[in-house]
């Protein structure tokens, strides 16, 4: 197979993921190593931003995307969100324009690594993992 | 175990024919879900080539998929869906945080959880663990519709009070059920208290043969 990755994981679903290896709990967020990041630009829907913002740990995600070099974003969200046309759309960028290639996603309670390659992350555990 | 190779995963892709009952299986679904009127997250558990979740795309709705074969992934990445891909085991338990999800859909996919060879304490396990995961990871009151071809209905009840005993209530809602082709079963979930009073949505082709 001989694949052109234009899509692959983005911050939205990153902001979702805990480490999942038995016993290792309180874990969240998982830390993104990233090696290769593109950015692709998509048509930005605000419903769904402001939507999806009731949801986002902002705090994981301001991080996330300092990591991989997207600044910007404030320190705290407004209260009135849904009017911040700018801020809307930076979110967006962020959250569903933002994709991480290769890297890894590392869990800093047990260290366990999960894999990004060809923009999937491997999160199939080991039966002693389970 | 995966369950489709570089070679099989092709064949399956290219093919018109279950490509079209895919896609209409999901359309099905994704109308059980009764989504609320604005554009919404959703879950595909074993998302394969990513059939199902273009009918979501198409509908506005941004989605994430898990599928244990690395090869139907590869398909799905080819085809350029729009949806994040995961690689993994649902029978491990799902790795999203709390009430991640406003709704999770399922084709053809859940049935791989019964009928592996392995014993049956681990078939129950891990029906437990994807049901208990699957639970946590929605929203309180989201909708999970998984369509699977149950072998039995022993499989069905398996399937069903596992889902059960991990909080759901819901039920299956079986369309055309009076024909050997056209039949398909749909167990309709709701990650939500009792008081919450979910009735499963009403079946298709009750009258056809
Ligand atoms: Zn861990």
């Amino acid at each position: 197979f001989f694949f052109f990755f234009f899509f692959s994981m983005r911050l939205l679903s990153a902001n979702t993921i805990v480490c999942i290896v038995k016993g290792c709990t309180d874990n969240f967020p998982l830390q993104i190593v990233p090696t290769v990041v593109e950015q692709e630009e998509t048509e930005c829907n605000p419903e769904f931003i402001t939507h999806i913002m009731h949801r986002v740990d902002y705090p994981a995600l301001k991080r996330m995307s300092e990591d991989i070099g997207i600044h910007g974003l404030p320190d705290e969200l407004p209260a009135d969100l849904e009017n911040n046309e700018q801020l809307i759309q930076l979110l967006h960028t962020a959250l569903l324009d933002t994709h991480v290639q290769q890297g890894e996603l590392a869990c800093n309670k047990c260290g366990r690594k999960y894999p990004i390659a060809q923009g999937i992350p491997n999160m199939l555990l080991t039966e002693n993992e389970v | 175990e995966i369950y489709y190779n570089d070679t099989e995963a092709k064949k399956y892709a290219g093919n018109s024919r279950i490509i079209e009952i895919q896609t209409a299986m999901s359309e099905r679904a994704i109308e059980l879900l009764n989504l609320p009127n604005h554009p919404c997250y959703i879950l595909d558990i074993g998302c394969g080539s990513g059939l199902s979740g273009e009918v979501l795309s198409d509908q506005g709705h941004t989605w994430v998929g898990v599928d244990i074969s690395a090869s139907m992934l590869g398909v799905a990445v080819s085809r350029e869906v729009e949806g994040d891909l995961f690689n993994h085991d649902m029978g491990q338990g799902l790795f999203f945080r709390a009430g991640t999800f406003d709704a999770a859909i399922s084709i053809s996919a859940v049935q791989w959880l019964c009928n592996q060879d392995q014993a049956h304490h681990n078939v129950q396990r891990r029906l437990r663990k994807f049901f208990q995961s699957l639970y946590k990871c929605l929203v309180r009151g989201g909708k999970a519709v998984i369509q699977f071809y149950p072998e039995n209905g022993q499989q069905m009840e398996m399937i069903s009070s596992a889902a059960m005993i991990s909080g759901f209530s819901g039920g299956f809602v079986v369309d055309y059920p009076n024909s050997t082709k056209a039949k398909k079963y749909f167990l309709c979930l709701c990650a939500g208290s009792a008081e919450m009073n979910y009735t499963v949505p009403a079946a298709k082709g009750l009258d056809e043969k």
